[in-house]
């Protein structure tokens, strides 16, 4: 099994596959959420986005790095990245959308960076956020939840569909904590975010810098760009809504807790995903939702390389690297 | 490599989860279930309300709407009984370069009548319609069936009617109009406009313009809610009551008993004296050729006379928004019931309009020749109904289906057609969905 690897060997019960697994397992309340609110699309499109993610990934890796892959590792994390996409899309997309998202987060921002463990920007961010600069006119269909289980023609409606996501200002406070009202696919419920949340941290798979940095952000810096609201009443249900349904959540916990693509400094983790939340509370009302939680996360990958280097931090792989030049 | 235990451990995990996951969401939509419907409803009244007005909607799944093409969505409209009252349908067309109109169209329960109209404004690249465009072509189809069509000139309210009756001899083709000489206890000005082609009545618009430039029609206000009459709104009786002169070709046959209401229009219970004067005012102008634009001419002319500047008593529409206060010198010059054309056909001299004694300047009121006139025919077939219209079909619909012509955006294909296709796309859809209700 260790035929042909470098030693040293560590053995820990937390290795990649277990992280990766765990956190599916997280994202399991947005997936039934997803399924139970959006019927069969929903599910299609999930199992489409994952196994496109996994074949990508793993054909190019074949393809293009044959000689320097672990043969006998299997990257589930493009499974996770594959979930995430598919997670942050409208109910009625269609697969044409999938696919290109999928193209681009595997091809361009993982496997032409260097594969799993190098990218410099979250895939599933940036597919997301690729596909909503590049055809935002196919993003547009927002099913009401409980519309019709087996709808499946938005899957091959190519010219895409077009109806409105929930008005958040007149949905009731169960809808928010149900998240029963016409959102992205899985982010609509901050409590199913919040069970997947909790389930990473008590489990320690993720240790929650970046997660409690960036709702911290959240929680300090909305009321003050908000203040009149506030002062004029209206400001904490405003907030509470946004905070339990725009997503900021899932970005907290499945965009932030990377571990490649955020910095390794444990305080600068922390500070990192306050400013991306800042940036997030900044623009998230002056631009379309999605641009609003992936762009602040995808400045901030862009700039850990650079905090990084900073602070002399390394990365695992240069880590593993450096020990096995210091042992031979 | 992951261990057996690990495997289990994981599995365990993952059916907790799932358990949990399907829990939480199961209680989630349980107590939010009866919210969601209370507020759609609220969502469906915000967007709809001004549409038509209902206690409830509810969006109708049927595979029509997804095969009809420009068809987005379609909701029923309930009332507290839950009887279907209209129908909405949500409309997207495109022009040929490309860009939108998304409208809600509401139609009536029997799939037939225009009742509401809305331009939803979220169009990319939208058809470039102001809202007075909007607001225009909305009153024009406004308790009006579908389809509609393009008329090339002619009237705001344009039927196309097949009728029996034989019209009154000597009606010349071309067209007429007749307006009140005083205003209303509102401020409205009735006019009538009537166009004869082939010796019977095709085409008849009766409305009234108020004196106050900011109030718009009677049609219009009636629409709105600012003019309100007992039973249907003005609107739709004063639809009828061109509809039914159209179809009786003689104003004597609708019936106008002391009162000045009749008993032989369905819907109508308005008075209408006026519209029968102006009628027949206009059908006596046809036998004598004395079209509309000699009748404006005229008016105008005795306006002059009264020192006033007709020019600026013209609306943005061209009529004359003149009501005179004293209709003494009209006696006076042997025109006793106020027809325009006695005064037409006499030489006044000034002090006689006036009232007033001064110098003996003759104001001569010279005679035009009609511009067009032809012996009506008298067989009772309407020949080439459609003599009057751009082309012979419209949006795929021929124009034997069509039921109302309209002038549009000053008769401007171009600015009218997006608008025009919206209610056909609607028309085409409820003709397969009644058809298929049975």
């Amino acid at each position: 099994m260790i035929k042909g690897h470098f030693a040293p060997f560590i053995h820990s019960e937390k290795n990649a596959p277990f992280i990766y697994i765990n956190v599916l397992i997280a994202l399991i309340p947005c997936i039934v959420l997803a399924v139970v609110y959006y019927g069969l699309r929903a599910l299609c499109l999930l199992f489409l986005s994952q196994a496109l993610f996994f074949f990508f990934d793993y054909a190019f890796s074949r393809l293009f790095r044959s000689k320097t892959i672990n043969r006998d590792y299997i990257d589930i994390s493009s499974v996770i990245s594959g979930t995430i996409f598919a997670l942050l899309l409208p109910p009625d997309t269609s697969v044409d959308v999938v696919i290109m998202g999928v193209l681009f987060g595997s091809l361009v921002i993982k496997q032409l960076s260097g594969g799993v463990g190098t990218n410099l920007m979250n895939p599933a961010i940036a597919s997301r956020l690729f596909v909503s600069i590049v055809i935002p006119g196919k993003l547009s269909g927002f099913s009401e939840p409980l519309d019709n289980f087996f709808k499946l023609d938005t899957l091959i409606d190519f010219t895409g569909r077009h109806s409105s996501m929930g008005d958040t200002a007149r949905i009731y406070a169960v809808e928010v904590l149900a998240g029963n009202f016409a959102t992205f696919i899985g982010i609509g419920s901050g409590i199913a975010v919040l069970i997947g949340a909790f389930y990473l941290l008590f489990k320690r798979i993720v240790r929650g810098y970046a997660f409690f940095g960036y709702v911290i952000g959240i929680i300090l810096f909305y009321p003050v760009l908000h203040i009149t609201d506030f002062i004029n009443g209206g400001g904490f249900r405003a907030f509470v809504v946004f905070f339990l349904t725009s997503g900021v959540l899932f970005i907290a916990i499945y965009a932030l807790g990377d571990f490649t693509t955020m910095p390794m400094n444990p305080l600068m983790r922390l500070i990192a995903s306050f400013v991306c939340a800042v940036l997030t509370v900044i623009i998230y009302e002056k631009v379309d939702p999605i641009t609003g939680l992936c762009a602040p996360v995808l400045l901030t990958n862009i700039a850990t390389p650079t905090i990084d280097y900073y602070l002399g931090t390394l990365t695992h792989k240069e880590i593993r690297n450096k020990k096995a030049g210091d042992a031979l | 490599m992951m261990t057996r235990a690990q495997l289990r451990k994981m599995i365990i995990d993952l059916a907790v989860m799932l358990v949990l996951s399907i829990m939480v969401i199961s209680l989630g939509i349980y107590i939010s279930y009866d919210k969601s419907n209370i507020r759609e409803q609220q969502r469906y009244k915000a967007l709809f309300g001004n549409v038509v007005k209902a206690s409830s909607y509810e969006e109708l799944k049927h595979d029509l709407v997804k095969e009809t093409e420009g068809v987005n969505h379609v909701y029923l409209a309930y009332d507290r009984e839950g009887r279907i009252i209209g129908y909405i349908a949500d409309i997207s067309v495109f022009d040929s370069e490309g860009r939108q109109l998304h409208s809600y169209v509401g139609i009536n329960s029997d799939g037939s009548t225009i009742i509401g109209y809305k331009r939803i404004n979220d169009e990319e690249d939208p058809i470039p319609l102001e809202l007075n465009d909007i607001g225009t072509l909305s009153a024009q189809v406004m308790g009006k069936q579908m389809p509609i069509a393009l008329s090339k000139s002619g009237f705001e309210d344009v039927d196309v009617v097949y009728s029996d009756y034989n019209p009154p001899a000597g009606l010349q083709d071309g067209t007429y109009y007749a307006q009140s000489l005083t205003k209303d206890k509102k401020g409205y000005i009735d006019y009538v406009e009537i166009e004869i082609s082939d010796g019977r009545i095709k085409r008849v618009v009766w409305d009234g313009i108020n004196i106050d430039p900011t109030t718009g029609s009677r049609n219009q206000a009636s629409l709105t809610g600012a003019y309100v009459i007992s039973g249907e709104n003005w609107a739709t009786q004063c639809y009828n009551v061109c509809h039914a002169l159209i179809e009786l070709q003689d104003v004597s046959r609708l019936a106008m008993k002391s009162d000045g209401t009749t008993e032989i229009i369905p819907g109508v219970t308005t008075n209408i004296s006026a519209f029968v004067d102006l009628a027949n005012e206009c059908l006596d102008n046809s036998k004598a050729g004395f079209d509309k634009d000699q009748y404006l001419d005229t008016l105008c002319e005795i306006i002059t006379s009264q020192g006033v500047d007709p020019e600026s008593k013209k609306d943005s529409n061209g009529f004359i928004v003149y009501p005179f206060e004293d209709l003494s010198y009209f006696k006076k010059v042997g025109a006793p019931d106020t027809d325009l054309k006695t005064v037409y056909e006499t030489t006044l001299t000034e002090d006689e309009l006036t009232g007033q004694e001064g110098d003996d300047t003759e104001v001569t009121v010279t005679p035009k020749p009609a511009s067009s006139s032809s012996s009506g025919g008298e067989d009772g077939i309407a020949t080439d109904p459609y003599s009057s219209i751009i082309s012979n079909s419209i949006d795929g619909i021929p124009l034997s289906e069509v039921r109302t012509f309209i002038q549009g955006i000053n008769y401007d294909m171009g600015k009218s057609s997006g608008f025009i296709s919206t209610i056909n796309t609607t028309y085409k859809f409820f003709r397969e969905y009644m058809n298929w209700i049975g």
